[in-house]
């Protein structure tokens, strides 16, 4: 009972320990995933798009849109409409009744084709595009891809959502017969075709064929869908104050999507162009005049705006500026318009639109959320590699991470660490010695040791993993093969372990109780005598306790002589493989098993010293 | 037993009468509990040491001397029986810093000058840096040491080194002195020099001092009264009045009073060791039987 | 053992010097002109008049055979070893036997010469100088007869650069990459070893403070701070590089653990290990234990925590180099120099950036023993009692 009261505390600040690791793994790791939460090319994207009349009007002067732009403006074939309307939430109130209505209804989709009764043919495929709408409302779109990609031999699919019908290519499949679901995984009886896109349909309908105009439906319906036409929209009408001088407009989702070809922006009906034009000549750090397509528009060098009449002047086409750009630089014109900047969602125009114009987007791409998740800790549990991981992932990769290979394979862990273990033996008897033979020859010759100790010193400044590869060349060329041999890393351990040794022995050997040599002189013995008889036992103890010191040394020495030199049977191996790989949980198992090892040798050590002196108790 | 209440020890040209007494002990006991069995250091001390007396405690190893005084200086705490130390509780005392002490070996601070070494209570006990400096000066100077300010106390012989701190020990002017052994390390004729210098500066300042020795006649030439001691268990044996006169010189150890005084200690010890021999064989000579009152 | 080497001296003392004298100059003179056999007049023509002023002067110290003679007489046989070595550089085959007779000769001459002067025990009223040359003479010709001979066998056997650099070609490499080689030291040095020092140390001193303090911790944190200790950097390396970037912060973390448990250990031991009596001289006057610590522990301490700090140093800088070796980074520390030098096969700027290294390390170990003797001047280990 009282071992456990006196092993108490250590297990005490060991479970601390432990529990410190969580703190300490999320402060390591949350600003990791804060960063990654804020790198927008971790987020996904959506698009804001015009939004069509959700309800076929009955006349009225009442028009309803689903998923409305805060601020809108209604538009028809990319002209706004004239007149006066008032817009609340998702109705607007028209001051007039239109002209033309809000939707003409095309004709029906044909079909339903296919097994599910759900797939339906376009009537062109131009409408690919064009709203459908089924009993005078509007049909939303929505398609879960899978999680996986479809490898032709994979039958097991996993979806955001749960349920829906499944369509792989463009066929919808039924369920039972094609697959069975269950929850947000589905099993095919087929595996899909490579390549093929399988999606489940979440919305009302799904696109799943653009070129064939292959549609289809979430659930059956009495009529078949119509394609609508001339549809009245609510385009998202940009901020900002419309006054003849401003130029610069925000968009209500922000960030933007910087390289967004489909984004359509329009002053009034005009479209306005966001492709950049390149100089015609070559800026090579001299030249200060660039002509470009158009003649007006917003000049920029490597992303800067730059300023009319302060940093260039323009003749039409032509630009010259004040500083010539350095070689190289990005010099762009923009006709219209340029983002500048793509977190707020603001655009600059070229020229200011006159008052009463209306700046509206038809359709443009903007970062909704993270990839990873809404909120910091989703993301960070998210992260496939934490910079330190939680205690209890390193221990569930204990037993994987032992019994990955059979023992008889010469990857297995343990074997590693055996391996090590006898490298590590061998270098400490090596340099342990070495060692014990040069602390006697300094003993016994005072000129050698005044000559080469400062120098033994000074030797173990050089950083012994500095000369791994050189020792691994010369091994190399003598004709060893480093790659499966000790000798390399007998003797880099030996080379760090035989200074301790050396300076613990010969402390030793002189540490003799001078009455002790004055008792063996009226003896008359020999100095062989001397030495064996009093001072190597009075040496025992400073030698055992500097071959622990060297044995620590030695096993660094042996791990580094083996991650130098890819010895595939060692730990070193292990740990230089693992830190390529990444898998930081291993590299943790790998750690607290060289530190055992490193304790088991010193304990080990330990042993021979009570065995070899039991007079002496530390 | 106890003291008379007037103790008749004058020292230097004032002679008082009736002093106030410093240190009470009342039936003090002290025994330690070593893995199950008790050992008793100090069974049932009376003791009584008026202001301005000079008291010697004797005797072999075991006898409680050392414990008597390291429990006036609340260093440790007795088992039983009631400590007055300046009219207050010994740690009361302790707090108060009523006493200095001076341990056997010098116990100075291998990093501090002697300078420092010196102020060092005073910078516990929060003087003021001049006042410090000043009172550390006028005491070295009182010691003879007052050339070895930057010295650091290796430098210093180990005689130097104890008067140092005596110095540090009268530093902050407690009212008494208690000294455990102080010259025990050094050769006998330091120790008679010392001897002569302790006298020197009691005289000057007056205290109280309660002495522990192994050396009789360093007892009977310091002190104004014997406290002999006696082992197994630690107790008092005997209290003898030294009626030397002062200021004693070293012509006094070679007086023919001096050396009654050197026999009847030692006869008193003796007897103490008799008797504590007797107690732990028995009367038959069985150990452990209960002795009688019995005398060789 | 020292009988033998005793009986060998006499021997060769006992020789008439003249004797010695002419089988050494036999030696030499073939060596010497041994270059011509091989490759030309050309090579020790170069050296002029210079290779028979050596020889002529080595063997009028020979022919002397006085101490002061010997303790001249090694240097001046070491110059004609490197005169023969310069000989042969400027030749293109390897060495032939002239060469590598005329430098054993002299190099062997030169370890002769060292011998007897060592081995002469000196009468009681030798003068100083003597006394001093016999002392010195040992640890200054250690490294010279190494460069030596390292330079020597690498130019005799023409080992080519990728295999093994000469010494010359590492004072090329280290005078041309001087620049980057100080770029790379303050990045190691400075940054990753001083400031790692720092906060191991600092915060190694805070814990033992702490767990000084309590029973508890002490029963239960030291045997676990041995324990953590005893991780090897080759462990640690790559778990810190995983939690602290590949950046230079990682490898100032490798150290700050390698300074903090030897610190933590040594600053307890220093706190906890008081001599009682001083202890009860505080007592005594009631000091409280804020007091306490400042008049004894922390003083005591002192002591111990250098004592700590002189193994971290060395300890940190080898595991701040294998650490840049473990952590592949930016290129811009010392061992991330020798990584790449090394796998390049640059061996000269590997040794020419050990060689800056070692004596940084040994600045730095200077400067800490500078740095104890003041703190500490008053420990008897310092005072060499």
């Amino acid at each position: 009972m009282s071992r456990l009261r006196r092993a108490w505390p250590v297990v005490a600040v060991m479970l601390a320990t432990v529990a410190l690791g969580y703190p300490v793994a999320l402060l390591f790791g949350l600003p990791l995933a804060r960063q990654r939460m804020h790198d927008l090319s971790n987020w996904v994207t959506a698009t804001a798009v015009a939004q069509p009349v959700a309800a076929v009007p009955d006349g009225g002067n009442i028009l309803t849109f689903d998923a409305a732009p805060v601020s809108g403006v209604l538009v028809r074939d990319g002209t706004p409409l004239p007149g006066g309307y008032r817009q609340d939430g998702g109705t607007v109130r028209l001051a007039a009744p239109l002209a033309r209505p809000a939707v003409r209804l095309g004709p029906a989709l044909q079909g339903p084709v296919g097994a599910a009764g759900l797939l339906y043919r376009l009537p062109s495929p131009d409408d690919a595009t064009s709203p459908l709408y089924a009993g005078g409302k509007l049909l939303h779109e929505g398609a879960d891809p899978s999680h996986e990609r479809a490898d032709g031999r994979a039958t097991t699919f996993t979806f955001d959502t749960a349920s829906g019908p499944v369509a792989v290519g463009d066929r919808v499949l039924v369920q039972g017969r094609d697959y069975r679901a269950k929850g947000r995984q589905v099993t095919f009886a087929d595996a899909p075709p490579f390549n093929a896109d399988v999606r489940r349909i979440t919305g009302d309908y799904a696109v799943l064929d653009p070129q064939q105009g292959v549609v289809a439906l979430a659930g059956p319906t009495a009529t078949p869908p119509r394609v609508g036409r001339d549809v009245v929209r609510l385009a998202e009408r940009l901020r900002g104050s419309v006054d003849g001088t401003n130029r610069t407009f925000a968009f209500e989702h922000a960030p933007v999507v910087d390289i967004d070809p489909a984004r359509r922006l329009y002053v009034n009906d005009r479209a306005l162009s966001s492709t950049p034009e390149r100089p015609q000549e070559r800026v090579d750090g001299g030249r200060t005049r660039f002509t470009f397509a158009s003649s007006s528009g917003l000049v920029t060098v490597d992303g800067r705006l730059m300023t009319p009449g302060g940093q260039y002047t323009r003749d039409g086409p032509v630009v010259t500026f004040a500083e010539p750009p350095r070689r190289n630089a990005e010099v762009r014109q923009y006709r219209d318009y340029l983002v500048r900047d793509l977190r707020a969602g603001t655009i600059t125009l070229a020229a200011a639109p006159a008052p009463g114009s209306v700046v509206w987007a038809a359709t443009y791409d903007y970062y909704a959320r993270p990839a990873c998740g809404t909120t910091l800790m989703q993301c960070f549990f998210g992260m496939p590699q934490h910079p330190v991981p939680f205690p209890n992932w390193i221990a569930a990769r204990i037993v994987p991470y032992f019994t990955h290979y059979p023992i008889t394979d010469p990857r297995n862990v343990v074997r590693g660490v055996l391996y090590t273990a006898a490298g590590t033996v061998s270098a400490l008897l090596l340099g342990g010695a070495f060692g014990m033979l040069l602390a006697v020859l300094f003993v016994f010759l005072r000129p050698l040791e005044e000559a080469l100790l400062p120098w033994v010193i000074a030797s173990q400044t050089i950083p012994i993993i500095a000369l791994v590869p050189v020792l691994l060349l010369i091994l190399g060329n003598a004709g060893i093969t480093v790659q499966t041999s000790l000798i390399p890393t007998a003797l880099i351990g030996a080379y760090i372990a035989f200074f301790p040794v050396t300076v613990g022995t010969v402390t030793g050997l002189r540490s003799v109780d001078p009455l002790a040599l004055d008792l063996m002189r009226s003896y008359a013995a020999s100095p062989l005598q001397v030495f064996v008889k009093v001072r190597f036992p009075a040496a025992v103890p400073f030698l055992f306790t500097s071959l622990k010191l060297g044995a620590a040394a030695a096993l660094v020495g042996a791990l580094v002589a083996e991650t130098e030199s890819n010895n595939r049977l060692g730990l070193g191996y292990d740990i230089v493989g693992q830190v390529q790989a990444g898998n930081v949980a291993d590299l943790w198992i790998l750690l607290v098993i060289s530190a055992a090892l490193g304790i088991g040798l010193v304990a080990l050590v330990g042993t021979l010293q009570r065995v070899a002196a039991p007079w002496d108790r530390p | 037993m106890g003291a008379p209440a007037s103790a008749p020890t004058p020292h230097g040209p004032t002679a008082t009468a009736a002093q106030p007494v410093v240190i009470r002990a009342d039936k003090v006991c002290k025994t330690y509990r070593v893995r199950g069995t008790e050992a008793v250091a100090l069974e049932d001390a009376d003791l009584e040491v008026c202001q301005g007396e000079f008291v010697s405690l004797i005797g072999p190893s075991g006898c409680g001397k050392t414990t008597l005084l390291r429990l006036v200086a609340d260093l440790i705490q007795p088992t039983s029986g009631a400590l007055e130390v300046a009219g207050k509780s010994a740690a009361a005392a302790r707090e108060a810093r009523e006493y200095g002490f001076v341990f056997q070996a010098p116990v100075l601070y291998d990093w501090r000058t002697v300078l420092a070494n010196v102020t060092l209570p005073l910078e516990i006990m929060g003087f003021a840096r001049a006042e410090r400096r000043r009172r550390a000066e006028s005491l070295l100077a009182m010691v003879g040491l007052e050339t070895f300010h930057r010295q650091y106390p290796w430098q210093l012989s180990g005689g130097m080194q104890q008067r140092v701190s005596i110095a540090r020990a009268l530093a902050f002017e407690p009212k008494l002195l208690l000294m455990d052994e102080p010259f025990g390390a050094l050769d006998e004729i330091t120790r008679e020099t010392m001897n002569h210098e302790l006298l020197r500066i009691w005289g000057r300042t007056g205290k109280t001092v309660l002495f522990v020795t192994h050396s009789i006649a360093e007892a009977v030439f310091l002190s104004s009264r014997i406290v002999v001691m006696t082992a197994r268990p630690g107790r008092i044996q005997k209290i003898i009045h030294v009626d030397l006169p002062y200021p004693r010189s070293p012509e006094t150890r070679e007086s023919e009073r001096f050396f009654q005084l050197t026999t009847e200690v030692r006869e008193a010890l003796r007897l103490g060791q008799a008797a504590a021999g007797v107690a732990a064989r028995g009367v038959d000579g069985r150990p452990g039987s209960d002795g009688g009152a019995g005398a060789p | 053992m020292i009988r033998p080497l005793r009986a060998a001296v006499a021997v060769t003392r006992g020789l008439r010097p003249v004797w010695s004298a002419l089988a050494f100059s036999a030696i030499a003179l073939v060596g010497l002109f041994g270059p011509l056999t091989a490759g030309g007049p050309d090579a020790l023509a170069r050296l002029g008049a210079w290779p028979l002023i050596v020889w002529l002067a080595a063997v009028a110290l020979v022919i002397d055979g006085r101490l002061r003679s010997n303790v001249a007489l090694v240097p001046v046989a070491l110059l004609g070893a490197y005169l023969s070595l310069l000989a042969q550089r400027a030749l293109p085959g390897p060495g032939a036997w002239g060469y590598w007779t005329a430098f054993w000769a002299f190099v062997l001459t030169s370890l002769a010469a060292f011998g007897r002067v060592s081995l002469t025990t000196l009468p009681a009223d030798a003068p100083a100088f003597d006394r001093r040359a016999q002392r010195t003479l040992p640890v200054a010709i250690v490294p010279l007869i190494v460069l030596l001979l390292w330079e020597g066998l690498v130019v005799g056997y023409r080992v080519p650069l990728g295999i093994f650099p000469r010494v010359s070609d590492i004072y090329t490499a280290l005078v041309t990459s001087w620049p980057v080689l100080l770029q790379d030291s303050y990045v190691t040095f400075v940054k990753e070893v001083l400031l790692g020092f720092a906060i191991g140390l600092s915060t190694g001193y805070a814990a033992g403070v702490a767990v000084a303090g309590s029973r508890f911790l002490q029963r239960g944190f030291l045997p676990l701070a041995t324990a953590f200790g005893a991780v090897p950097i080759v462990g640690l390396a790559p778990v810190l590089g995983r939690a602290f970037g590949v950046d230079w912060q990682s490898k100032a973390a490798v150290v700050v653990i390698v300074t903090f448990f030897p610190v933590v250990l040594n600053t307890v031991q220093g706190l906890t290990r008081v001599d009682p009596l001083r202890l009860e001289l505080l007592h005594s006057y009631a000091a409280g234990p804020r007091q306490v610590f400042a008049a004894l522990r922390f003083p005591n301490s002192l002591p111990f925590v250098f004592n700590a700090l002189k193994i971290s140093v060395v300890i940190s800088i080898v595991s701040v180099i294998v650490a840049e070796f473990l952590i592949p980074g930016p290129p811009n520390g010392l061992g991330q120099r020798i990584s790449l030098s090394a796998h390049r096969g640059a061996f000269d700027v590997v040794f020419a950036a050990i060689l800056v290294s070692s004596v940084i390390s040994m600045l730095l170990y200077g400067a800490i023993m500078a740095i104890e003797r003041l703190a500490t001047s008053w420990h008897p280990s310092s005072r060499g009692s």
